[in-house]
């Protein structure tokens, strides 16, 4: 009893100093940001890293997440497909994030896994496990601009991109729904990529991403992507549980569903490696 | 138990503390499993049922039949215990052929208990390991033996008893692993097809004692250095690919019966690969010595991979070159001078369609092994794959001279009358 009271007044204060500590730092930054895009001096170029900044700080910080993921897949037909996949992510401190996805379902592709090390300043390293050879491959990056599992999803759209990444351009303050938003255009840096360019709608009060426009290396419209059923978690990261991605071209569909979101598991970039990879089941 | 094992297991136990605490700098801080949800002990189970149907333009050497239906179980069974820091698996496995008695089995896949401590893993019994880089040939893989009857292509692997240690460091990873026995190779009966005219004894995949007065062991060193991806190996033990010696007389429309010889074996292998945009380079090469006069080996190639390149399917180019400085003498299902080409396609369809084809050509005789696997699910939980495969520019076997095929550079003529096609039908539960 007395070490439960003890850990609990020494929650409370950790929190309210972290509160002191932040709060203050996260309005400045807020108000930077609207003072910055308020600016009619500042470039484009820079609004729009900003923005981007600022949306990534907003999400810093979550440490380790795990999220469980039911993909619905429908073609050009109505004929329609599930996947369910488990995804833990360890957020990058001096490099970037890693990633693990393990498939559950269809039951042939069972076991089958993914580790992804993001590389800020080159191509990311990336391992297939193929449970029924128990063999571990390092495969192309560049499979990260084609269908993520027969899906409407590239594997680039579901990782959480780097900033250096992309050049940035700052289109203005749009009303996206019943919501105001920022869009923001940009441009991926890395040759490999499936896109042109991609229109970003960050929601103004979250900075959290209400919407993509994705057009094709000719330029032409390809996709939409359109996030909704949010929830915060830890008070301050916003998760979708609903994304739903178009293909105008194909017609093709696919909803994702997010659920049982989970934060703080103490993961160690150890656990994002390829021993790990082959101990997932 | 008898004492003297005892001692062994606690010599061994003594030195795998050891040797943790001394190679304890920058120990990995990982967990069992990242997924893990709670402490509790948890079961999971999965298994899978088969029919095959291969089917042979041509009967066999002897006369063996064109159509071989068969049919397989397969069940995988873990449980954790301690949140996944341990764990035993059981996977029983029972196939029944309709013509291969050698097919007609029951094999315990695995078997093995897994303990996964903070930057260390040790695993004790029947386990399956993979090594290596390359497509066309596994070369450097040898800690477990072929299990030939399942598949030509040398994919399939008899679960090997082993004790072994992993320890994971921020220098890379070292598996240590000491074999206690090791499996006889499996291959068809005299009935069954892909067996040429040969009747091979012992050829059941049964668990053999290693040789008195010796101890195999092997040791494998992999990390990314850099952007390539390194491993060494080292292979002290008994050689998994047997010689063969003639029994008894050899007469026409009589299958030769031939006694596999497993000797011992050093052997030194180097894997490799290199990731550069759409580029993946890979290498594997190996010298062996032991009581088979010493050769080297290696493979070398790329794969080229095309995202788009076919609307929404992924297509992958493969090309590699194998060599094997055994020559003429290099056996059957090894590749002496040969060039292998590949194509790979991915169709990213609903039903994760795949296909690979490839042609394994030896320039200078003409020889080709031909290959074509492609798969498709149907509904939920059914998967469809059909295998061809061909066997061409082979000679073929000299009337009533079975005895020829012995020769040097004449063993691929035993699959000269081998090309088939399969449809196997796998139910997922």
């Amino acid at each position: 009893m007395r070490c439960s009271w003890h850990a609990l007044t020494n929650a409370v204060f950790t929190l309210l100093m972290m509160v002191l500590l932040l709060w203050p730092g996260a309005a400045t930054a807020r108000e930077q940001l609207e003072a910055l895009l308020a600016d009619p001096e500042a470039g484009a170029e820079a609004k729009g890293v900003a923005v981007a900044e600022a949306a990534r700080r907003v999400d810093a910080g979550f440490g380790d997440e795990r999220v469980a993921v039911r993909m619905v897949l429908h073609d050009a037909r109505g004929s329609s497909s599930e996947r369910s996949i488990r995804i833990a992510t360890l957020e990058g401190v001096e490099e970037g994030d890693r990633s693990l996805i393990l498939f559950d379902a269809p039951r042939d592709q069972r076991g089958t896994a993914l580790l992804t090390w993001n590389h800020a300043e080159r191509e990311s390293d990336q391992w297939l496990y193929l449970p029924s050879l128990r063999r571990v491959k390092k495969i192309a990056a560049r499979n990260r601009s084609g269908p993520f599992v027969g899906s409407e999803f590239a594997f680039e759209d579901l990782t959480a991109e780097e900033v250096s990444n992309y050049r940035w351009r700052f289109v203005g303050e749009v009303a996206c729904d019943e919501r105001r938003c920022l869009e923001v255009e940009r441009f991926p840096v890395e040759s490999w990529s499936g896109y042109s360019r991609q229109q970003v709608f960050y929601d103004l009060a979250t900075l959290r991403i209400e919407r993509i426009e994705y057009y094709d290396r000719r330029g032409d419209h390809l996709k939409t992507l359109l996030a909704g059923d949010w929830t915060r978690h830890q008070d301050r990261h916003w998760r979708a549980g609903h994304m739903d991605m178009r293909n105008h071209q194909t017609g093709r569909r696919t909803e994702l569903i997010w659920s049982d979101h989970s934060f703080g598991h103490g993961l160690s970039p150890d656990d994002f490696s390829t021993a790990a990879l082959q101990r997932l089941n | 138990m008898r004492p003297s094992f005892c001692r062994v297991l606690r010599r061994l136990a003594w030195v795998m503390i050891l040797l943790s605490t001394a190679l304890g700098a920058g120990v990995a801080q990982g967990q069992a499993n990242p997924f893990a949800t709670s402490a509790g002990p948890r079961t999971e189970f999965d298994a899978s049922m088969a029919l095959e149907l291969r089917s042979f333009p041509r009967r066999g050497e002897l006369g063996q039949d064109r159509l071989q239906p068969s049919a397989a179980v397969e069940f995988t069974l873990r449980r954790d215990f301690n949140g996944g820091a341990d764990s035993v698996t059981l996977t029983p496995f029972y196939r029944f052929d309709q013509r291969d008695d050698h097919r007609r089995r029951g094999d315990l896949r695995e078997a093995f208990y897994s303990h996964l401590g903070s930057g260390f893993e040790f695993h004790a019994g029947l386990r399956r390991v993979f090594w290596g880089q390359t497509e066309s040939k596994r070369l450097v893989d040898v800690l477990n033996q072929v299990d030939l009857v399942e598949n030509v292509d040398e994919e399939d692997r008899l679960g090997q008893p082993m004790l072994s240690l992993t320890l994971l460091r921020d220098w890379g990873v070292l598996e240590a692993y000491l074999l206690p026995g090791f499996r006889e190779r499996t291959f068809a009966s005299a009935d069954g097809r892909l067996s040429g005219p040969f009747a091979i004894d012992e050829a059941r995949g049964g668990i053999r004692r290693v040789a008195r007065g010796r101890v195999d062991w092997a040791l494998r060193y992999s990390h990314l250095i850099g952007e390539v991806e390194l491993g060494l190996s080292w292979f002290e033990g008994t050689n998994r690919e047997p010689d063969f010696a003639v029994v008894g007389p050899v007469e026409a429309g009589v299958p030769i019966r031939l006694r596999p010889e497993y000797g011992a074996m050093s052997q030194f292998g180097l894997d490799a690969a290199l990731i550069r945009g759409d580029w993946a380079f890979k290498l594997e090469a190996l010298r062996r010595g032991g009581d088979a006069p010493s050769h080297a080996a290696f493979v070398v190639g790329f794969e080229r991979t095309l995202v788009g390149a076919m609307g929404r399917a992924d297509l992958g180019l493969l090309l590699e070159y194998l060599y094997d400085d055994r020559g003429r003498r290099t056996p059957l299902l090894s590749y002496a001078n040969d060039v292998f080409a590949g194509l790979r396609i991915g169709f990213n369809d609903l039903a994760d369609s795949e296909l690979l084809a490839g042609v394994i050509v030896d320039h200078r005789s003409g020889r080709q092994v031909w290959s074509l696997e492609g798969s498709t699910r149907i509904g939920r939980h059914w998967r469809l794959a059909a295998t061809a495969r061909a066997f061409a520019g082979v000679s073929a076997l000299p009337a009533g001279n079975l005895e020829a095929l012995l020769e040097p550079g004449r063993q691929w003529g035993a699959l000269v009358r081998e090309d088939y096609f399969e449809l196997e039908l796998t139910r997922f539960f």
